[in-house]
């Protein structure tokens, strides 16, 4: 086969492949910027009058606006926090010897593996305890359970491949390891700082078991109000949608330029593109 | 100046442990304390909102050995597995090597791997929409191939875990295809033009040369897809909820609707440190595949 009928024909896979995957995401789309009357129809509608009615009721109807604050202000801060203390014990964990640092590195890496909902129920007990239960600050630090390994793991690899001779040169000319950390290391792992931030903050933002059970009215996160759409008398598909879209939008377009991180995100920096 | 040199290289000794102590700190209290306490939970019969418990012993782990449901939803995990990881893998094989292979490769990535990221409730959700009977999408097109059942597919306790396992292929799919991706890229193109040159065909190349070079990638992609589906949550709780019966429900469901819907938290407590376990277990299985064999690379 030529070069040029092999690349259209994988480019057709590939179309193919796109078409499937991109599929759901459409159609939950069309069905955001539905009439009600449309949606429940059959055969589906393919053709109809787009209305923003959904997206109107879903923000001003509900209480939407609060828990995407929420949402917003949980991951961006848990991120946050990972990414600072995941920094620096990834450097000091590739950097300096530490007794047992093999083991201590499994180990975080092992809490990656475990089910968050294995550990939900002294979760509840000890935040109803501590009156954290249902606070934007206690599931802030639940979360640290699921963003500190991705934050060590991933800047451990970034470290690594930032040459010692650099920071040694700059602790031979008077640089404390603190200060070589702060002023070399840092700004040479900036593209990994900012990769582990997003990472983190996909992983907080769609989190749902734990804030489920952790959380009440107040402090409520976006995934976690879908549940509200499944009423008595039905699910309100155009509105469920629409609050759908607005919840996946911000992490969607974060994703199309964050791509080439994922793979490392992903897989704790265990492969590296 | 010896007396300084000394200091310093104390100083430098210490910075380490100064530097992971937060980490560590910060792991022990949302995760070890948390653990060692579950375990005093699951010697309690704790009721939610019951301020009283005494302590039972082992009665807890007696009684997940002898539950019916606690086995069923070990074995509906288990064919979550099954039905998922190797078709899993097979797809994302041949996604990576049509990406790997395409010049416009660039143009398509971005938009194939939005599947991992977007929040797995509303994944459900979707496809809950998609599978219904009368005006879902998935029913539609299985009708038009003359295919369609007659019920909606997660409602039927033989096709609710096949179309849950198809959910979760769309969603991963992705994930395996980029890991792979990534470790095809990383060969070099002169192993391939050696074995063209000594007329392999491309299946003998794939099979004795690709999939070889590429066996650490796909054990990190088997030892994450287990992990998660072990924890799958979300998208069976917008989908089905375990149900029709308990035809879906898997253990995390199970630990869930025991915890904090029949508010035995003592008992969940034990399901949580077997879910501990098991994972534990997944974990170091694979590790000791993956690591024998990068010390073996290393040779």
């Amino acid at each position: 086969m030529s070069q040029s009928k092999r690349q259209f024909l994988l480019t057709l896979i590939l179309i193919g492949f796109t078409v499937l995957f991109l599929f759901p995401l459409f159609w939950a789309f069309l069905t955001s910027i539905k009439l009600h009357k449309d949606i429940f129809t059959y055969p589906p509608r393919w053709i109809f009058t787009p209305t923003l009615g959904n997206y109107l009721y879903v923000l001003h109807q509900t209480e939407y606006v609060k828990f995407m604050i929420n949402s917003a202000v949980i991951s961006f801060s848990s991120a946050a926090i990972s990414v600072f203390l995941g920094a620096l014990a990834a450097f000091g964990l590739s950097r300096f010897r530490i007794r047992g640092s093999k083991n201590i590195l499994m180990w975080i890496l092992s809490l990656r593996m475990i089910p968050p909902i294995a550990i939900v129920v002294p979760f509840y007990l000890m935040a109803i305890r501590s009156g954290l239960y249902d606070t934007r600050i206690g599931l802030a630090i639940v979360l640290l359970t699921i963003n500190l390994p991705i934050a060590v793991w991933m800047q451990m690899s970034y470290i690594k491949e930032i040459p010692k001779a650099i920071e040694e040169s700059a602790m031979i000319e008077g640089c404390s390891p603190i200060g070589a950390f702060l002023r070399v290391i840092l700004p040479l792992e900036a593209s990994g700082l900012f990769a582990t931030f997003i990472m983190c903050l996909i992983f907080s933002w769609n989190e749902f078991p734990l804030t489920m059970i952790l959380t009440s009215e107040t402090s409520r996160t976006l995934p976690v109000s879908m549940l509200s759409w499944d009423t008595q008398r039905g699910l309100q598909w155009g509105n469920m949608m629409a609050a759908s879209m607005m919840a996946i939008a911000p992490i969607l377009i974060f994703t199309i330029f964050a791509q080439k991180y994922l793979v490392r995100g992903l897989t704790l920096g265990s492969v590296v593109d | 100046m010896i007396a300084s040199m000394k200091t310093r290289r104390l100083s430098y000794w210490k910075t380490g442990y100064i530097l992971i102590a937060p980490v560590l700190v910060v792991l022990i209290i949302v995760n070890l304390y948390p653990s060692i306490y579950q375990i005093f939970i699951s010697f309690m019969n704790y009721k939610l909102g019951s301020p009283v418990s005494t302590f039972t012993g082992l009665s807890n782990y007696h009684k997940l050995l002898t539950d019916q449901r606690f086995w069923n939803s070990l074995l509906v995990t288990l064919r979550l597995l099954v039905f998922t990881l190797p078709i899993q893998l097979l797809l994302g094989i041949i996604l990576a090597l049509s990406l790997d292979a395409s010049k416009y490769r660039k143009y398509f990535l971005p938009f194939l791997v939005l599947p991992v990221v977007t929040t797995p409730i509303v994944v459900g959700y979707v496809f809950q929409y998609m599978f219904r009977e009368d005006y879902g999408l998935i029913s539609y097109f299985l009708r038009l191939l003359h295919l369609f059942p007659g019920y909606n597919l997660t409602s039927n306790p033989d096709t609710v875990i096949p179309s849950i396992a198809l959910v979760d292929t769309w969603q991963w799919t992705p994930f395996v295809m980029i890991v792979l991706l990534a470790g095809l890229q990383s060969l070099s193109s002169s192993v391939y033009e050696a074995a063209r040159v000594d007329g392999a065909s491309p299946w003998k190349i794939f099979t004795k040369i690709t999939l070889p070079l590429l066996k650490n990638q796909i054990l990190v992609v088997l030892l994450f897809r287990t992990v998660d589906v072990l924890r799958t949550f979300d998208i069976i709780y917008a989908l089905t909820r375990g149900g029709p019966g308990t035809s879906s429900e898997t253990l995390t469901i199970y630990l869930q609707l025991t915890g904090f819907k029949f508010r035995a938290l003592g008992y969940a407590g034990a399901m949580g440190i077997f879910l501990l376990l098991i994972a534990t277990i997944i974990t170091l299985f694979y590790m000791k595949v993956i690591r024998t064999d990068t010390l073996e690379g290393e040779k």
